[in-house]
C-alpha cells in the first residue's frame, strides 16, 4: 500500500514538474512582454526580466504614436469577415468534395499544395487583383485575401468532420427528397457545427496574426491591422520596445479572449472530429 | 405503390462488373427479398433502384415509367438502412417529419401522419427523444416510421435487422412483414440471412456474383432449386453434398455405397440431401448405416455429422440427444436425393 502511495506521489510530482515546465515555456514570453511594457528604454537595454523602475507611460505613448485601438478594431473586423468568407466557401466545397465526390482526388491535393507554397508568390497577383476590384487598402479587400488564404486550412480541418458523418445520413436525406443544398443546411451543418466553430476560430486567429499581406495591401489608418501597427514602432535607428510591448500586449487581448472563451470548442473540435 | 421492372440492369465500377444485365419484375404490393452471400450484388441492385448508385446500362421502370436516370430525390421511395441512418440532431418526431417537410406537406397532415406511424409502431412515448437515447429496436422502429409516413412508391430495406440481437430480430421480422402487408406497399428487402428471406418474402431472388441465380417463392426455392448454389444457400441447416457416379437411377458413392434416386442421370454427378430428409430406416427408402463423428444439440433438435462417400453430411433429428451414438441407421427416400450435373445445374426428376 505504501509503495502504491509513493508511486502515486512520484507520478504526481513528475506530472506537476512537467506541467510547470510547460507553463513556464509557454507563459514566459507573455510575462516578458507584459513586463517589458512597463520598462524604461534603459531597463530594456539592460535585458532585465523585471523593470527596476516601472513606468506606465509606454501605454499612453504607444497609443499616441500609433492608433492602436483603431488597428485592433481593423484586425478584428478583417479576422471576422475573413472567417465568414472562408467558411462560406469551405463548407460547401468540403461537402461537395468529400460527400458528392466532386474532384475528390484533386481538390485535397491542390489545396495542400497551395498552402505549402510560400505566400509571397501570391502577393503581386493579389495586389493587382485588389486594385482592379477597387478593394485595395480596405477591410473587405484584406478580409477577402485572408479568407482565400485560409481556405486550405479550413478545408483540411472540415474534411475530417464531414468524412466522419456516415454516408447513409446524407443518403437518407436524399431519399427523403432533400436536394444537396437542403441536405447540407438541414442535416450536415448541424452535425459538423463543433468542427465549423473550431475551424472558424483557427481561421480568425490566423487572419488576426497575418502580417505579410496586411503590410503590402493596406496603407491607411482606416484599414491597417495591428500586426502592421507593431512594425511602425521600429524607427530608423532604434526600436521603442517598451511602447511596442504595450501595443503588442493590448493587441493580444482580443485573440486571447476569443481563445479563452471558446477553448472548449477549439480543443474539443480539433481533437474529436467525430459524430458520436 | 408501384410495380418495379428491372430491365437488363448493369452496373460497372471501372472494369469490374457488379451487376450483369439483370432482369426482374416486381408486382405492385409484393414483398421481394434479395438474398445472397457478401459481394453478390444485392445491395448494389437495391441502391441502383434507390438512385444512390448510378446505373451503367439497362433501365428501371416504375409502373412502366423509366426512372433509371432520376436522382434519388425524384424517385419517391422510402429506405431503411442497416445502421438506421436517423438524423442524430433531430428528435424522433422531427426525424419522422423530415421527408414530409421537404415535400412541403401541411403541418396538420404531418402531425396526423407522425401520430399514425408512432401509434402503429408504439413509439409515441419517444417522440421527443433524440435517436441516441433509444435502444436498437426502438431506432429500428423509428426508421420504419420514417419510411411509412411518406406514403411512397416503394420501401427499400438494406439489411435492416443485422445490428439487432437474435431475439429482437425474430420479433422485428414479424413486425416488418405485418406492417408491409397492412400498408400493402411494394418492398425490396436485402439480406444475407436465408432464414430472414424464407420467412419474409413473397418471392426470393437468390443472387451470386452479380447475377440472379433463381427467383421463386420460398417453397419453390426449397423444393426445386435450379442450381447447387441455390440448394445449398436456401434451407437451414444447409443441404449436404456428396459426389457420385450415376447410372440411371443408381448412384454409386466413392465408398461403394449405392443410393437410388428418383432422378436419372449418367456419369459424374453431385447428390444433395437435406439434413431433415433422413428418416429412421423405412422399407421404401435407401438404407444407410453411418458412423457419427460429431453431434450438436440445438434444443428442440439434434444435428449429427457423419461421413458418407467423400462428403460430410448432416442429419437432423427431433429432440435433445445428449449421448452421441456410434452409428445411425437411416433411410432416405429416392425423391429426396437431388442430383446436380457437372455444371452444378439440378437434373429434373
Amino acid at each position: 500500500m505504501t509503495a502504491s502511495v509513493q508511486d502515486t506521489r512520484t507520478d504526481r510530482l513528475i506530472r506537476f514538474g512537467f506541467l510547470a515546465a510547460m507553463l513556464i515555456f509557454f507563459a514566459l514570453p507573455i510575462v516578458y512582454l507584459f513586463s517589458t511594457s512597463f520598462k524604461t528604454p534603459d531597463d530594456v537595454l539592460q535585458g532585465r526580466l523585471l523593470p527596476e523602475a516601472a513606468t506606465l507611460k509606454n501605454y499612453p505613448n504607444a497609443f499616441a504614436h500609433v492608433p492602436v485601438l483603431r488597428m485592433i478594431w481593423n484586425s478584428v473586423a478583417v479576422a471576422l469577415l475573413s472567417g465568414v468568407i472562408t467558411l462560406v466557401i469551405a463548407v460547401p466545397a468540403t461537402y461537395a468534395t468529400i460527400k458528392l465526390g466532386a474532384f475528390r482526388r484533386t481538390v485535397p491535393n491542390i489545396t495542400l499544395a497551395s498552402y505549402a507554397a510560400p505566400p509571397i508568390i501570391a502577393l503581386i497577383p493579389l495586389f493587382y487583383l485588389l486594385q482592379t476590384a477597387q478593394l485595395m487598402d480596405s477591410i473587405p479587400g484584406l478580409a477577402l485575401v485572408h479568407g482565400l488564404m485560409n481556405l486550405p486550412v479550413a478545408f483540411w480541418l472540415l474534411k475530417s468532420f464531414v468524412s466522419d458523418i456516415p454516408a447513409e445520413i446524407d443518403e437518407a436525406a436524399w431519399i427523403d427528397g432533400a436536394g444537396y443544398w437542403h441536405t447540407l443546411f438541414a442535416v450536415i451543418l448541424p452535425l459538423i457545427f463543433p468542427g465549423i466553430l473550431a475551424t472558424a476560430l483557427i481561421c480568425i486567429i490566423l487572419s488576426y496574426n497575418e502580417f505579410l499581406f496586411a503590410s503590402a495591401l493596406t496603407f491607411s489608418e482606416a484599414s491597417r491591422t495591428i500586426t502592421v501597427g507593431m512594425s511602425l514602432f521600429q524607427g530608423e535607428r532604434l526600436v521603442n520596445f517598451g511602447q511596442m510591448a504595450a501595443a503588442s500586449f493590448t493587441g493580444m487581448v482580443p485573440i486571447y479572449l476569443i481563445a479563452f472563451l471558446f477553448q472548449k470548442h477549439l480543443v474539443g473540435g480539433l481533437t474529436q472530429g467525430s459524430i458520436k | 405503390m408501384v410495380s418495379i421492372n428491372i430491365q437488363n440492369l448493369e452496373k460497372h465500377y471501372g472494369k469490374v462488373k457488379a451487376l450483369h444485365g439483370l432482369n426482374l419484375e416486381i408486382d405492385d404490393g409484393e414483398f421481394i427479398v434479395l438474398v445472397g452471400p457478401s459481394g453478390c450484388g444485392k445491395s448494389t441492385l437495391l441502391r441502383c433502384v434507390a438512385g444512390l448508385n448510378p446505373i451503367s446500362g439497362g433501365d428501371i421502370l416504375f409502373d412502366g415509367t423509366p426512372v433509371g436516370h432520376l436522382p434519388p430525390q425524384e424517385r419517391d421511395l422510402s429506405m431503411v438502412f442497416q445502421n438506421y441512418a436517423l438524423y442524430p440532431h433531430l428528435t424522433v418526431a422531427q426525424n419522422l417529419a423530415f421527408g414530409l417537410k421537404v415535400r412541403k406537406t401541411s403541418a396538420e397532415e404531418i402531425e396526423k401522419r407522425v401520430k399514425w406511424a408512432a401509434d402503429i409502431l408504439a413509439i409515441t412515448p419517444y417522440l421527443d427523444r433524440r435517436p441516441r437515447a433509444l435502444s436498437g429496436g426502438q431506432r429500428q422502429r423509428v426508421a420504419m416510421g420514417r419510411a411509412m409516413v411518406k406514403h411512397s412508391n416503394a420501401f427499400l430495406f438494406d439489411e435492416p435487422l443485422s445490428n439487432l440481437d437474435a431475439q429482437l430480430r425474430v420479433q422485428m421480422r414479424k413486425e416488418i412483414r405485418a406492417l408491409q402487408q397492412r400498408i400493402g406497399v411494394t418492398s425490396i428487402y436485402v439480406t444475407h440471412d436465408q432464414v430472414e428471406a424464407m420467412t419474409m418474402g413473397d418471392r426470393i431472388v437468390v443472387m451470386k456474383d452479380g447475377r440472379i441465380e433463381q427467383v421463386g417463392s420460398p417453397a419453390e426455392l426449397y423444393t426445386a432449386p435450379r442450381t447447387r448454389f441455390v440448394a445449398g444457400f436456401i434451407g437451414s441447416p444447409q443441404m449436404s453434398f456428396v459426389t457420385a457416379q450415376a447410372d440411371g437411377h443408381q448412384m454409386t458413392l466413392s465408398d461403394g455405397t449405392v443410393l437410388t434416386s428418383a432422378t436419372a442421370a449418367t456419369g459424374a454427378v453431385t447428390l444433395g440431401i437435406r439434413p431433415e430428409h433422413f428418416l429412421d430406416g423405412t422399407s421404401e427408402a435407401n438404407r444407410l448405416t453411418l458412423d457419427v463423428t460429431t453431434q450438436q444439440v440445438v434444443g428442440t433438435s439434434t444435428s449429427y455429422f457423419a461421413t458418407l462417400g467423400d462428403g460430410e453430411i448432416e442429419v437432423i433429428r427431433q429432440g435433445s440427444d445428449t449421448e452421441r451414438p456410434a452409428t445411425l441407421a437411416l433411410g432416405i427416400r429416392p425423391e429426396h436425393i437431388m442430383v446436380f450435373d457437372k455444371d452444378d445445374q439440378r437434373i429434373a426428376a
